[in-house]
């Protein structure tokens, strides 16, 4: 009984990044409650939230920390999963910043949403065991219901019923993959479970198939083929800086579940993540060819680099986890940045159409040339971080090949590396209209961004390029 | 200093497309200046690195040397990336080729009156990318500047080009960057496949180490006696051919060139220089330096593939040449044409190919420039390049005709101008080959003998006869003015000069492409 109250407080001290969340989140609600509604104290509630958030990324720097189990194998850390939360924190703070800079005035109870939802991600990205991570997913899955379906407009709706059926059906899948590998393992623990697979083996196969079923949870989060459904309607309807958000945090959780769980199973599960890499590309990259509208574009665009994060995972070394979580670093910046770069053209032109950003360049040259690096790391070109994620996580695609030679993984590198050249294509269409299409005067607003927010861009595109030349800035954290 | 000329190089353009990029708005117009500023100071560089390179030795001279970063690949090892930068007797005459064309691209860029303060920003970016590019010795850093060319080029081509602009730059940069990332691919490859012997579980990208098959790991996919196969082919020839594609587009050789008429025409005139004066150049600095230099036992293997490459491009595109109306898009073609040369020189695998395939780069560059300089001529006057709305030109514009005479000589390959010895010598070594059999190069005689046919066919018709312009575009038909002038003079002059004076090349590539060949072939 002792023992066990001294590793729960020893589990407890290892949590001070969610405690901290968790008490501020409290404080909020609070906040929120007493203060009355107008639109200084949401103001205040939104410095509030910032506060919190930074308070809370500076506390979670435990580098030393070393592999642990905590609260009798419900949570893990390592220092990789210590990265993951602050690039969810990370995350959430530059879309709080994007909400202050251009002068958002949401209900508090979107900033408190978002606030909950890294805090389940938190948790999420730790989970070791079913419930852990069936409960975090759902607190994260609740909250970016609402959240899409925040405003009560039709498209909304629409786009968070969606999301939701969506998101349902994935954690039924989920729940029900779960429950057949406690039925056939005995444990609900990750890391006992791979072990119980690996001592006796006689139902290899049937493992694989609840593992596939209890991926779709994690894939769903990820926005890859085929849980991908829902994606552009709702990065279309939601407001800008939050699916800014839930365009890239989500990601986080999902792909180390993905990791989590396919380390369950020591099998080579190339065969499989190859194809859904392959399909999550192809459909994205494709369908976002002919769009007409940034965000719609940003949205399919978000299924394509969905494929490009899975492919660390085709290495099952720790390089694999460890290009892809490269990868999303610098995927924070660059998306966020996006997002924010297609808010401000949208104040500028009062549309989210390509179209009318046409000839804004001139007028705007900073904003442009920044947006313009923006797109060039989301194409994967030099000299940005961009090129150099693509640049690892086919590094370690290469490995995994050198080793056992297998066709598929060559094709899977060389699909990849052509469909950046295809990607261009499309990422290229927001420079291309602001610098090379003429401008149509009578569309444009002449709403001038802040100059918060241009420093806000400028900070992003200064990290994702200084990612390029410093790699190592990542690296040496795990 | 003198330890950081390269970098100075590199960077100097950079700095000064800063410069120009903060100018204030009153300023716009000194932006040219600063641009001119810095495009004579690379040439007096590039001149003064020339004058001081020793062409008795084939080593890498002026070398720079910095490690850069070191990537973890976990237990696989780590990548170390270098800042390397050097010069040979192959680089040399690019960057001396480099100096002179950006600073005649950046004279004949002056009217340039919209937006100009982005222009020359853009050019001095390109600029830097180009030396970078020609410079870098480490795969990484050389791939890095490769691609980086095609950012600036799109918005010179995308922004400032003629009607189909827009078509043109995204088929350039699409085209282009496909091209890039078959290199990208064998830079992967080959930069996890060869080990640093200096480091412990260290791979490398320096182009030194990459050359040195001793340096490959046993085992891995470039192993002379590596099993991986793919469809049945060892993956060194894969990789090969993925350069050639890559570089074949740079180049461009047939059936990779259609982004190149269509660029050219689109673009501006200075763009139109540079694109043909040394982008190009690229694809063929590449193609020796990466793909032959790594791969010596396939490009020998497939030396007649290439040469076959070469020898339909030259005349493939010199039959198109003659079916152009549009003078731009004949000039286009020619280049396309004269390329070709190149490749066959390099096919050819003996001394007298590569020298040949090394001038013709670099004779190339002056005389296509000159061209597209004339054209430009015409164009400002006019707006219209199709040859039959002018008849008689000589009679009305004699110092322009003169110009137009020697860079279509040059370019068809009279003696004693520059063109003659890069064609002669890439013909000498493909006639004296062992690898190529030799009707090839009795077929690319034919190109030379098409080169004559529609340059100087467009001549008789656009500049012989009785004075007469389509319209009335007479009064506007003036002769060169003095920046003209000294533009086209001085670039004939340097053609002939070359032409008279081939050793002022050879003298500098020589040593260093024979011993280029030598160590190929000992291995």
């Amino acid at each position: 009984m002792i023992g066990q109250l001294r590793h729960i407080l020893s589990s407890s001290t290892n949590l001070h990044t969610e405690l901290l969340l968790f008490l501020g989140l409290l404080l909020l609600v609070l906040l929120q409650a007493f203060l009355e509604k107008s639109k200084k104290s949401r103001q205040i509630i939104l410095i509030a939230a910032e506060v919190l958030v930074l308070g809370t990324l500076c506390c979670t720097d435990d580098k030393n920390t070393s592999v642990s189990f905590l609260f009798n194998g419900l949570l893990e850390i390592n220092p990789l999963i210590t990265l993951a939360k602050q690039l969810v924190l990370v995350a959430t703070l530059i879309v709080f910043a994007h909400i202050h800079v251009l002068k958002y005035d949401y209900r508090s109870e979107a900033l408190i949403l978002i606030v909950g939802i890294s805090f389940g991600l938190c948790f999420l990205v730790m989970a070791n065991h079913i419930l852990s991570m069936f409960i975090s997913m759902e607190m994260v899955s609740l909250c970016s219901y609402v959240l899409v379906a925040f405003r009560k407009k039709a498209t909304n709706l629409e786009a968070g019923i969606k999301y939701l059926i969506f998101g349902a059906t994935a954690s039924a899948f989920m729940l029900f993959g779960g429950s057949l590998l406690f039925g056939m393992t005995g444990t609900m623990q990750f890391n006992e479970m791979s072990r119980l697979v690996e001592q006796g083996s006689n139902a290899l196969g049937l493992v694989q198939v609840a593992l596939f079923m209890t991926l779709a949870g994690p894939l769903f989060k990820l926005a890859a083929v085929p849980f991908h459904l829902w994606a552009p309607d709702v990065y279309e309807s939601t407001p800008t800086p939050l699916i800014s958000f839930l365009a890239i945090a989500p990601k986080i959780g999902g792909l180390f579940m993905i990791f989590k769980l396919l380390e369950i199973v020591p099998k080579d599960h190339s065969l499989l993540l190859s194809l859904l890499i392959i399909l999550s590309i192809l459909v994205g990259n494709f369908a976002a060819l002919s769009q007409k509208q940034a965000k719609r574009m940003m949205g399919y665009s978000g299924i394509a680099q969905a494929g490009f994060i899975l492919i660390g995972m085709l290495n099952s070394e720790n390089v694999g986890i460890q290009a892809s979580v490269f990868y999303l670093s610098v995927y924070v910046f660059t998306n966020t940045g996006a997002f924010l770069l297609i808010d401000m053209l949208k104040q500028l032109s009062g549309s989210n159409k390509f179209k009318s950003f046409s000839g804004l360049g001139q007028e705007h040259i900073l904003i442009a040339l920044l947006g313009f690096v923006l797109m060039v790391s989301l194409t994967g070109l030099p000299p940005t971080g961009g090129f150099m994620s693509k640049f690892l996580v086919f590094t370690s695609l290469w490995e995994k090949y050198s080793l056992n030679s297998s066709p598929i993984l060559l094709t899977v590198l060389l699909f990849g590396l052509v469909n950046t050249a295809i990607s261009l294509y499309y990422y290229f269409k927001i420079p291309y209209y602001m610098f090379v299409k003429k401008a149509n005067e009578d569309v444009h607003t002449g709403n001038k961004p802040s100059v918060a927010s241009v420093f806000l861009l400028v900070f992003l595109c200064i990290v994702v390029v200084a990612l390029f030349f410093n790699p190592e800035w990542v690296q040496n954290r795990f | 200093m003198i330890n950081y000329l390269l970098s100075l190089l590199v960077f100097l353009p950079l700095l000064g497309s800063v410069v120009t990029l903060i100018l204030p708005k009153n300023l716009e117009k000194q932006s040219k200046y600063v641009a001119l500023a810095v495009s004579m100071l690379n040439l007096l560089l590039c001149l003064f690195l020339y004058s001081r390179f020793d062409g008795s030795s084939s080593s890498f001279q002026f070398w720079e040397e910095q490690p850069w970063f070191k990537l973890n690949l976990g237990q696989f090892g780590t990548i170390g990336v270098q800042y390397i930068l050097g010069v040979d007797g192959l680089s040399m005459p690019m960057i001396l080729l480099s100096g002179i064309v950006l600073f005649a691209g950046n004279i004949s860029a002056w009217q340039i009156a919209k937006k100009t303060k982005a222009f020359f920003a853009f050019y001095l970016l390109l600029s830097s990318t180009i030396y970078g590019c020609f410079l870098a010795l480490d795969f990484f850093l050389f791939f890095l500047f490769f691609e980086f060319m095609l950012l600036p080029m799109y918005f010179l081509i995308g922004i400032w080009g003629g009607e189909r602009r827009e078509y043109a730059a995204m088929k350039f940069i699409i085209y282009t960057l496909v091209g890039s990332v078959f290199i990208l691919i064998v830079m992967l490859i080959m930069g996890l496949s060869v080990h640093n012997p200096l480091g412990e579980n260290t791979f490398t990208l320096d182009f030194r180490l990459l050359g040195d098959p001793a340096n490959i790991i046993s085992g891995s996919v470039l192993d002379a006696q590596s099993t991986f196969l793919w469809f049945g082919h060892s993956v060194r020839a894969i990789l090969f051919l993925l350069l050639l594609i890559g570089f074949g587009i740079k180049l461009p050789t047939v059936p990779f060139h259609t982004w190149l008429p269509d660029a050219h025409v689109e673009a501006p005139t200075a763009i139109s220089v540079v694109l043909a004066g040394i982008l190009l150049k690229v694809g063929g600095y590449g193609f020796l330096r990466i793909a032959v230099g790594f791969f010596p036992e396939q490009a020998l293997f497939y030396s007649n593939w290439i040469a076959i490459l070469g020898v339909v491009s030259i005349v493939y595109g010199a039959f198109n040449a003659l079916a152009q109306s549009d003078l731009k898009k004949l000039i286009a073609y020619s280049s396309v044409s004269h390329m070709g040369f190149v490749l066959v020189g390099i096919a050819a695998f003996n001394e007298e190919g590569f020298n040949g395939a090394v001038f013709q780069m670099f004779s190339h560059g002056i005389l296509s420039s000159m061209l597209f300089l004339c054209v430009g001529v015409i164009y400002d006057r006019t707006h219209n390049r199709l040859i039959q709305n002018y008849r008689g030109l000589a009679g009305k514009m004699p110092w322009f005709t003169g110009a137009v005479i020697i860079a279509f000589f040059g370019s068809l390959g009279l003696p004693g101008l520059s063109g003659f010895i890069g064609e002669f010598f890439s013909l000498m070594g493909a006639f004296g080959s062992e690898a190529i059999p030799q009707y090839f190069a009795a077929l690319s005689v034919l190109g030379i003998v098409l080169s004559a046919v529609y340059l100087l066919w467009a001549m008789q018709r656009m500049f012989f006869g009785e004075f007469w312009v389509n319209r009335n575009l007479e009064s506007s038909m003036s002769d060169l003015t003095p920046r003209e002038h000294f533009l086209l003079y001085g670039l004939g002059i340097l053609a002939i000069l070359f032409g008279v004076w081939p050793d002022l090349i050879f003298s500098v590539s020589n040593v260093s492409l024979s011993d280029f060949l030598q160590n190929l072939s000992l291995k």
